[in-house]
């Protein structure tokens, strides 16, 4: 079985949960190939691998959008009717998974002219009718190049060649799960899509936050990522995610029920053993200071701003303490440097970025887990410190309250750590204090949390249901279980 | 016409009888200056010289080498005119007028070397023909040259702001040419038709002198990138065609009947057709008027309202451009019609005029109906002219370069016809300016009608 793993922003270029994600399944399934479609901003941002290539990747094609020329070559691109509707289609946001061959047809026939196409007088016709429509009263020009904008990456990564697959699996939607539609449409062959977060719901926070979209355009992009996710729900077989809060948004986004699986993140906790803090010293007794641990990248959306403030506070209460930052601090170096200013200027002793490190070298000295992210699915580096038996205090997005506090009617295992606002560094500060004033207690949840991952976030449950749904997308594809 | 906007706008803003007056006389120097200054010396050298008692040979000799010469300087000059316009309002528009000095020094150099060629061609041919003495051969080859430089040189005088001082230095170079004439002819004894080529090479070098100066001392001294305008060739290749394809057409049916008609006589070795030739040019002369109308209708009542368009497609809500191209287009309907009405009435005026009182002049019945029908191509031509600029605007070079290219066409097949048959000299022009007019006319209505999307894809 050939399986086309689609990756936008992250594997093997960025690392992080969803490329930790991507390399478990790659390394797991020894007996598929894999085939990387990664989507990759620009050469000098990402040049090269960040983790080992397992040996059933059989190839890595990479699609950097940094390639994509725009300019005005003088070149006039008239379109059919047909085309023309399929365009229109597109823009207007009434496009549906039956109108995308024409849209393939139309980038594949235009191959390499595609900044001519959003330069001819077809687009501008619809953008201007899409103007009329809106009843708009913002300046048309920059209406216009606003369209021409968001459409641009779309209509070259459209026009590339699409690798061969028995079944695509884009690991978000967006670009890769709009890339992931129109192979699977053109190829006939089955669309996975897993969600590790809501896409949409990411760029919209995104778009809204960013200053490079002027206030008036902000509903245009939003609406643009919608409209691929849109594709993308329709045209998959199935669709993934994480946990019921990101279902319940899914199908908000109008993607069917029927087609979303439940597949949690999952861990191996024995390779976490050697994290463990053996049981025979009471956690009183311990010596030296306490150790403080964050797995995260270095990157606005995690907020390490927060986590650092909150950490003063306690450092000022209780010296005795430390914090360890564990992750890449290169993917966003201005911000990094706002951290590192912040620790500066606090004053704060006792704060190390150690980057990109082996965290079970590191985890068998930490005591609490922090994480302080705004936005989270269900994040790989909580499972993981629960089943190095290390309690969290983490902030409530995504799936962390379900993680730390255990919704389940059958879960017993008791709290895994404590759930605090997000941006909220002084409630941080007093529910570490409180596990650091708290040994015992402290200690059960990190006992509870390597319970809650044993029962339900294994790795193993997470293999066979994708194992599973890769047989029946083959079947689907084939006719044929050649797993 | 790059730049003179800004000024017209300046002078008619003042909006009383001097500043009309004032506005008159600069458009008039800026647009159809060096043509009447060139017509009104010739006519001037040449009642001089019938005072003097030329023969006819001489006064056939001196008529042919003249002809050459502008014809030569005129379509030299036009091989670079349309790219230079639009580099010079390009560097104008993006704040590097610095660049302007050199490219006029670039301009001068090339169209020097071409048109010096073809000079020295002539004077070599006089030469090893009749003997032709050098003093005239040199003054001939110099004139060539300048005339060549100061044609060139105009495209500049638009985006020069001391107008005052142009038109003064083009005075002053007219009656230098007087004055070196009489000089010559009394004080140094030099025979007349030499004088007169002195006395020109006199005024055109002050007149080419003073564009110089001024231009060096509006945009400073030249540093480098001399040829910098020549990338417009190659960006702009339509609009060089365009330029290029309508002064060839006016003069294509004229050099077809110097080398293949009946009506075509030789002296020395220069060849031309007096009685068209002469029909021709009092036609253009009789339709000067609506250049200078056209540049003060267009550069300030149709340029007010294309900025305001242009600034509504920058920066405006699609109504708002919508209401600014109505307005636009109004106007430019209204001016351009204008135009066409008051040209066409002044042009049948002048022609019954003429017609009446050249006889006593001595003009022949034959030279005059040709000047009748030649003066109404020349009418078609000039309107055709006109709608080919409003494409400029637009940056519509295709459709300039169509029209231009069917004019050309037109007027090249007729012309070799009317060669052939030796009859209908007039129709050439008249059907090629006829055809370019109208496909320019329907091309810019076809444009007028898309014309937001052709500018913002």
């Amino acid at each position: 079985m050939r399986v086309c793993l689609i990756c936008e922003g992250s594997y093997p270029y960025v690392p992080g949960g969803v490329s930790s994600w991507v390399q478990m399944l790659c390394s797991q399934f020894r007996d598929v190939d894999f085939v990387i479609w990664a989507l990759a901003t620009t050469r000098e941002e990402m040049p090269e691998y960040v983790c080992p290539i397992p040996d059933n990747v059989k190839e890595i094609q990479t699609l950097y959008l940094g390639d994509a020329a725009w300019g005005k070559s003088g070149r006039k691109i008239r379109l059919t009717r047909e085309e023309k509707e399929t365009l229109k289609g597109l823009l207007n946001g009434s496009v549906d998974a039956g109108g995308w061959m024409g849209v393939l047809e139309l980038a594949g026939r235009h191959h390499q002219h595609m900044s001519d196409l959003l330069m001819s007088e077809s687009f501008y016709d619809i953008c201007r009718e899409e103007y009329c429509r809106q009843n708009s009263k913002k300046v048309f020009l920059h209406f216009l190049w606003n369209f021409r904008g968001i459409y641009f990456p779309l209509m070259y990564i459209l026009s590339q060649k699409i690798p061969k697959a028995d079944i695509y699996h884009a690991v978000s939607a967006g670009y890769a799960g709009i890339l992931g539609s129109c192979a699977s449409y053109i190829e006939g062959v089955p669309l996975l899509l897993s969600e590790h977060g809501i896409y949409t719901r990411e760029r919209e926070e995104d778009i809204i936050r960013s200053q490079w979209v002027a206030g008036e355009f902000k509903e245009l992009w939003i609406d643009f990522f919608k409209k691929l996710s849109y594709i993308a729900y329709q045209q998959a077989s199935v669709v993934t995610t994480l946990f019921g809060t990101n279902r319940s948004l899914q199908i908000e986004l109008q993607c069917p029920p029927e087609k979303i699986a439940i597949i949690p993140n999952g861990v191996n906790a024995g390779d976490y053993d050697c994290c463990r803090k053996p049981r025979a010293v009471p956690s009183h007794k311990r010596s030296g200071p306490f150790v403080l641990g964050a797995v995260l990248r270095v990157v606005p959306i995690k907020d390490v701003k927060t986590m650092l403030l909150a950490f003063d506070i306690v450092k000022r209460t209780e010296p005795e303490v430390r914090l360890k930052i564990m992750g890449n601090c290169a993917e966003d170096p201005m911000y990094y440097q706002e951290c590192l200013e912040l620790v500066e200027e606090l004053e704060t002793q006792d704060v190390e970025f150690l980057g990109q490190v082996n965290i079970k070298e590191h985890l068998p000295e930490v005591d609490l887990l922090l994480l302080s992210s705004i936005s989270e699915g269900q994040p790989l580096a909580i499972l993981e410190g629960l089943a190095a038996e290390i309690p969290f205090v983490a902030t409530n997005v995504g799936d962390c309250r379900a993680l730390l506090l255990g919704e389940r009617e059958d879960d017993r295992f008791g709290p895994a750590g404590i759930i605090v606002p997000v941006m909220n560094s002084e409630a941080m500060a007093q529910a570490i204090l409180r596990c650091m004033r708290s040994p015992d207690m402290t200690a059960s949840m990190g006992q509870a949390g390597r319970k809650r991952v044993e029962a339900y976030y294994s790795r193993e449950g997470m293999l066979d249901a994708f194992r599973k749904i890769y047989e029946q997308l083959e079947e689907e594809s084939h006719g044929r279980n050649r797993i | 016409m790059a730049g003179i906007g800004f000024e017209l706008k300046k002078i008619y803003g003042r909006k009383t009888l001097a500043a009309n007056l004032w506005g008159t006389v600069y458009s008039t120097m800026t647009t159809i200056g060096p043509a009447v200054l060139s017509a009104v010396l010739l006519l001037l050298l040449e009642f001089l010289l019938d005072r003097a008692g030329l023969t006819l040979l001489e006064e056939r000799f001196f008529i042919a080498s003249t002809s050459y010469t502008f014809v030569i300087a005129t379509l030299t000059a036009v091989l670079f005119a349309a790219p230079v316009s639009r580099y010079i309002s390009d560097c104008i528009f993006l704040d590097r007028e610095c660049d302007i000095c050199p490219s006029a020094f670039g301009v001068m150099m090339l169209s020097s070397v071409v048109s010096g060629t073809i000079m020295f061609l002539l004077c070599a041919g006089m030469y090893f023909q009749d003997q032709v003495p050098m003093l005239f051969l040199i003054s001939y080859y110099f004139l060539g040259v300048l005339v060549t430089d100061v044609y060139s040189m105009m495209t500049y005088a638009s985006a020069l702001k001391h107008y005052k001082a142009l038109t003064f230095g083009f005075f002053l170079g007219f009656l230098l040419a007087v004055a070196v004439y009489f000089l010559c002819i009394r004080q140094l004894g030099i025979d007349k038709v030499t004088s007169a080529y002195i006395a020109m090479v006199c005024c055109y070098f002050l007149i080419l002198f003073t564009l110089i100066y001024q231009c060096v001392k509006a945009f400073g001294m030249p540093r480098g990138r001399y040829f910098a305008f020549l990338a417009y060739f190659r960006r702009y290749p339509k609009l060089a065609v365009a330029g290029l394809s309508y002064t060839l057409g006016i003069y294509c049916p004229t050099l077809i009947y110097w080398f293949f008609s009946e009506i075509s006589e030789k002296v020395s070795i220069l060849l031309t057709a007096p009685s068209y030739d002469y029909a021709l040019f009092l036609a253009v002369f009789v339709n000067m008027p609506s250049l200078v109308i056209f540049v003060v209708k267009v550069e300030t009542a149709f340029y007010e309202k294309y900025t305001l368009y242009v600034s509504a497609l920058n920066n405006g809500a699609y109504d708002l451009i919508q209401k600014e191209r109505d307005v636009m287009g109004r106007t430019l309907r209204h001016q351009l019609f204008f135009v066409y009405e008051i040209q066409f009435i002044i042009t049948v005026v002048l022609v019954c005029l003429v017609s009446v009182f050249f006889p006593y002049l001595n003009a022949s019945a034959h030279m005059l109906q040709l000047f009748a029908m030649l003066s109404l191509a020349v009418y078609t031509v000039f309107c055709m002219y006109f709608t080919i600029v409003v494409f400029y605007y637009f940056s519509d070079y295709g459709g300039a370069c169509i029209s231009a290219l069917v004019f050309l066409a037109v007027t090249t097949l007729c012309a070799a016809a009317a060669a052939l048959w030796d009859d209908f000299y007039t129709l050439p022009l008249l059907l090629g300016g006829l055809c370019g007019w109208v496909v320019a006319f329907l091309l810019l209505k076809r444009r007028m009608e898309k014309l937001d999307s052709f500018l913002m894809c």
